[in-house]
């Protein structure tokens, strides 16, 4: 299955491009597929593209769920 | 492991050939744990939130197994076959507009499939049972334009690949000359012996998944049905379309087949009514609910105690399609290996055609 982790957008990059933030690890993604995204809003990232941009408390909410899976041990796989 | 998951293709090769193949879905299972013991009302908001590929059709099933389970919460927003055709019609035209042109050296139709989504909107916000079908109108006509170069309806008559080889032919769009580019190479690239998943029948779910499911703590990591792997997604569904059946006859359930299954499938989900999904009580406080997404089925497995979720598990299409003797394993034996950029060029090709959720590492080495 695969998660919706928010991701920060922390800058604006020319033809499309944006750096975002996600769990503190940095990299480039293309912003083609969702209009009126800036600095500080958050996006849901899948390879490489922002599929849709996400309302800032329900990014929290998320995050903080993500948080508290990262701390629980893990499953055995 | 990165949270966000990773595939990880493992290619071993022997005397020229690939000698064996793996993929390890390299990441977290956090159903259960994400949702064991919390009450039952919380799963839909839950799965809608973290689940964001297949988000939409995630939540739909939690929402389903909470009308089925006797949960406590109101069922809105039950899930639309509208928009289950419109993910899946987003997600094939990502293949087909960025993914495969990519795979091919072509150039990728990024504002095409940009497009796509914007004509795709209105059938989110259209109901279920409206009769307005302007949305759907829109939707087609965008497809025609960028995809199909016909209408949907009149695609799905094409009937053989005797027939589709006019539309090849004619490349009144880049995805035609990126389809005839595909199966002009090597039609039958990855073709398996691993049979279909059973698609139609939703009484199978209900009778045989469920305690299938139940019966293997594994299921959710390897899943198999009558003691074999299968394989599910638009060749399972559109297996009995002429189109299809005749691309299977002639290259067998490979790559080839898996493109002009998709073309199908995408055209049907503009065409019909939409996805197919359920959801059904299993007993008190046990249930199971099911959507065909893009990429294949997709199960939520429920079962409650005293008010609470005991046991809930996501059985996905991923799982199926990249089992350790599954389509993708059993496909990639045997392919040509003599030359390295040309061996994962092919791979890649394959593993796209099975269309994991996740990004893929590929790595090769000898046996």
């Amino acid at each position: 299955m695969c998660l919706a982790i928010p991701a920060k957008v922390v800058e604006l990059r020319d033809n499309d491009q944006a750096v975002i933030d996600l769990a503190g690890v940095r990299k480039e993604i293309s912003l083609a597929l969702v209009d009126d995204v800036w600095p500080g809003d958050y996006v849901i990232v899948h390879v490489g593209y922002a599929l849709q941009k996400l309302d800032p408390e329900e990014a929290r909410k998320t995050l903080e769920l993500f948080a508290g899976l990262a701390a629980a041990e893990p499953e055995a796989a | 492991m990165s949270i966000e998951g990773e595939l990880v293709v493992r290619i071993e090769t022997a005397s020229g050939r690939v000698s064996r193949a793996s993929a390890q879905a390299d990441r977290p299972r956090v159903a259960n744990r994400l949702f064991a013991g919390r009450a039952a009302d919380e799963a839909p908001v839950l799965a809608g939130t973290l689940f964001a590929i297949c988000g939409r059709s995630q939540a739909h099933r939690s929402r389903g197994r909470q009308a089925a389970g006797g949960g406590a919460a109101a069922v809105t927003g039950w899930p639309r076959a509208t928009r289950i055709a419109r993910r899946t019609v987003q997600e094939h035209a990502w293949r087909l507009l960025v993914d495969w042109p990519r795979l091919a050296g072509l150039a990728p139709q990024v504002e095409a499939l940009a497009g796509g989504r914007k004509a795709l909107a209105p059938l989110l916000d259209a109901g279920e049972d409206t009769a307005d079908a302007a949305p759907r109108r829109e939707a087609s006509a965008w497809a025609r334009e960028a995809i199909l170069g016909m209408a949907p309806a009149d695609f799905l008559r094409i009937d053989s690949v005797e027939a589709l080889q006019g539309w090849l032919a004619r490349e009144e769009t880049p995805v035609a000359t990126l389809v005839a580019r595909l199966l002009a190479a090597d039609p039958s690239l990855g073709a398996s012996d691993v049979e279909l998943l059973p698609y139609g029948d939703d009484r199978w779910v209900a009778r045989a998944l469920a305690p299938a499911i139940d019966a293997d703590a594994q299921f959710d990591a390897a899943p198999q049905w009558q003691g074999r792997p299968r394989e599910t997604g638009a060749l399972a569904r559109t297996g009995g379309h002429p189109l299809v059946a005749d691309a299977i006859a002639r290259w067998g359930r490979g790559a080839g087949a898996r493109v002009v299954a998709r073309l199908v499938d995408l055209a049907a989900a503009l065409e019909a009514a939409g996805g197919r999904h359920g959801a059904i009580a299993l007993g008190e406080g046990s249930a199971i609910a099911w959507v065909e997404t893009a990429r294949g089925l997709l199960v939520h497995r429920v079962t409650l105690e005293g008010g609470r979720i005991g046991a809930y598990r996501i059985v996905a299409p991923t799982e199926w399609n990249f089992h350790p003797d599954g389509a993708f394993a059993r496909g990639a034996v045997g392919m040509a290996a003599a030359d390295a950029a040309a061996l994962e060029r092919g791979v890649r090709w394959l593993v796209s055609s099975l269309d994991p959720c996740v990004a893929v590492r590929y790595e090769a080495g000898h046996a």
